[in-house]
């Protein structure tokens, strides 16, 4: 045992096998190409050919969210994903693109997922602004405000993923979200300027509750498992309880969504 | 990163992150699954920064998956494992036994802690040098300014090799 170098003889044997190793490519591809792209043109077959296949629940939301956008608001909101603030078409953004993602999550997790990845556009318009020098105290108060609202979501579904026994599931989201956070702040250090001086910290802090609520999950359990049971593929829909879904309709009441025509669209998707 | 350089660092890396998280978890699924985790938190990564070091990003990443998966592992299935022996890579041939050196080193590792191990992989199964091992280890999700360089690795590589010599004894 005295050459450690000799482990490596041993250990190189150890490898994915050629079938495995194409299977997980073959996984991380799938999730990659169906990613959607915000700022580029959408391909019309990619949209609906996803209709068919068992997707995961956030990216469902999104290509719906987008070819609803298409029929009710047209160019315009189609425009408005890529849209910053002080633009015009920025309101059209937020209160209804982003709106529709939220309504059409279905689970808590792709409820998680879309504000998440909310969160993170801020701080991707962020980034751009300072590239075009607009960065200024208004357009940095309104992203510290939106940013911190969206945040705070994602730990309220973090939340109720734990409640629901969902650990597994939590502590993804809270690892995604954190990772991805971190990431993009390292891109906004790079840019200078006063105001990112101050948005910076901001962001920094509402984190440090997501870190908590991700210590928290992972305190010392009583129970042991090897592999998680909960490593069920997120593209099925979770089976609700009655509670689940009142809870989930009370919460949507209170963030003052109007139910009314975003039921009518629902039943018109036949969802 | 476009897609064409995504996947040519799958296939140039992929066995390697495999191997490093295997030795970590003790698990081939978990290990696959970190492996997938990693390469897909990878590709996001790329869409907003420029990547210099495609091979420190994905041991960056998988450190801290192992981690999160580490934390929740409670039940850990060593013994198992050495009784049964490695799987071998496609599972379709009879069970390599582990030698009695291979045994040890496993049953030597588990000794350390989780910060000790991860060195002692990186350095002897993955075959980093312990400037590639400070890089990937200087930026840690959550403390910022933590610095490391090769010679902290060395230091702390040494103090486990140590230990690990004192368990022989």
């Amino acid at each position: 045992m005295e050459d450690f170098k000799k482990i490596k003889e041993f250990t190189d044997g150890v490898r994915l096998s050629g079938q495995e190793k194409a299977q997980l490519r073959a996984n991380i591809l799938r999730t990659v190409r169906t990613q959607t792209e915000p700022r580029h043109i959408l391909q019309w077959s990619s949209i609906f050919s996803n209709f068919n296949q068992q997707l995961k629940p956030m990216t469902f939301a999104v290509y719906a969210a987008l070819f609803l956008s298409l029929s009710i608001g047209g160019a315009a909101s189609f425009a408005a994903e890529s849209a910053l603030p002080g633009d015009v078409l920025y309101s059209v953004k937020t209160s209804v693109n982003e709106k529709l993602k939220e309504v059409l999550a279905f689970s808590t997790e792709s409820k998680g997922e879309v504000e998440a990845s909310i969160s993170e556009e801020r701080l991707e318009e962020a980034a751009e602004l300072a590239a075009q020098n607009r960065f200024d105290g208004e357009a940095r108060a309104n992203l510290e405000a939106n940013f911190e609202r969206h945040a705070e979501k994602v730990q309220i579904r973090i939340e109720e993923l734990q409640n629901k026994g969902k650990g597994k599931a939590a502590a993804d989201l809270s690892a995604r979200f954190e990772n991805s956070i971190e990431a993009h702040s390292r891109t906004l250090e790079k840019l200078d300027g006063e105001q990112m001086g101050k948005f910076l910290p901001k962001i920094g802090a509402s984190m440090k509750a997501t870190a908590k609520l991700r210590a928290g999950i992972e305190a010392p359990a009583t129970t042991s498992v090897q592999v998680d049971s909960e490593t069920v593929i997120e593209s099925r829909e979770e089976n609700k309880t009655p509670e689940d879904e009142k809870s989930e309709n009370d919460q949507e009441k209170e963030e003052g969504v109007d139910n009314s025509l975003f039921m009518n669209i629902k039943s018109r998707l036949g969802l | 990163m476009d897609e064409m350089e995504f996947i040519k660092s799958y296939d140039a890396y992929a066995d390697a992150i495999f191997r490093h998280c295997y030795f970590r978890l003790y698990d081939r699924e978990e290990a696959k699954d970190a492996v997938q985790e990693t390469f897909l938190r990878a590709w996001k990564y790329s869409k907003d920064n420029r990547i210099d070091n495609v091979r420190a990003l994905l041991y960056k990443i998988a450190r801290n998956i192992v981690a999160d998966k580490w934390r929740k592992k409670k039940t850990l299935s060593l013994d198992l494992l050495l009784e049964q022996g490695f799987e071998p890579s496609d599972g379709e041939h009879k069970k390599i036994m582990l030698n009695a050196e291979a045994k040890n080193f496993i049953k030597l590792l588990n000794n350390l802690d989780d910060n000790e191990r991860e060195i002692v992989i990186m350095r002897y199964v993955d075959g980093l040098g312990p400037d590639e091992i400070a890089k990937i280890m200087s930026e840690r999700a959550g403390r910022i300014g933590e610095a490391f360089s090769a010679n902290v690795v060395s230091v702390r590589l040494n103090r486990a090799i140590n230990k690990i010599q004192k368990l022989i004894q």
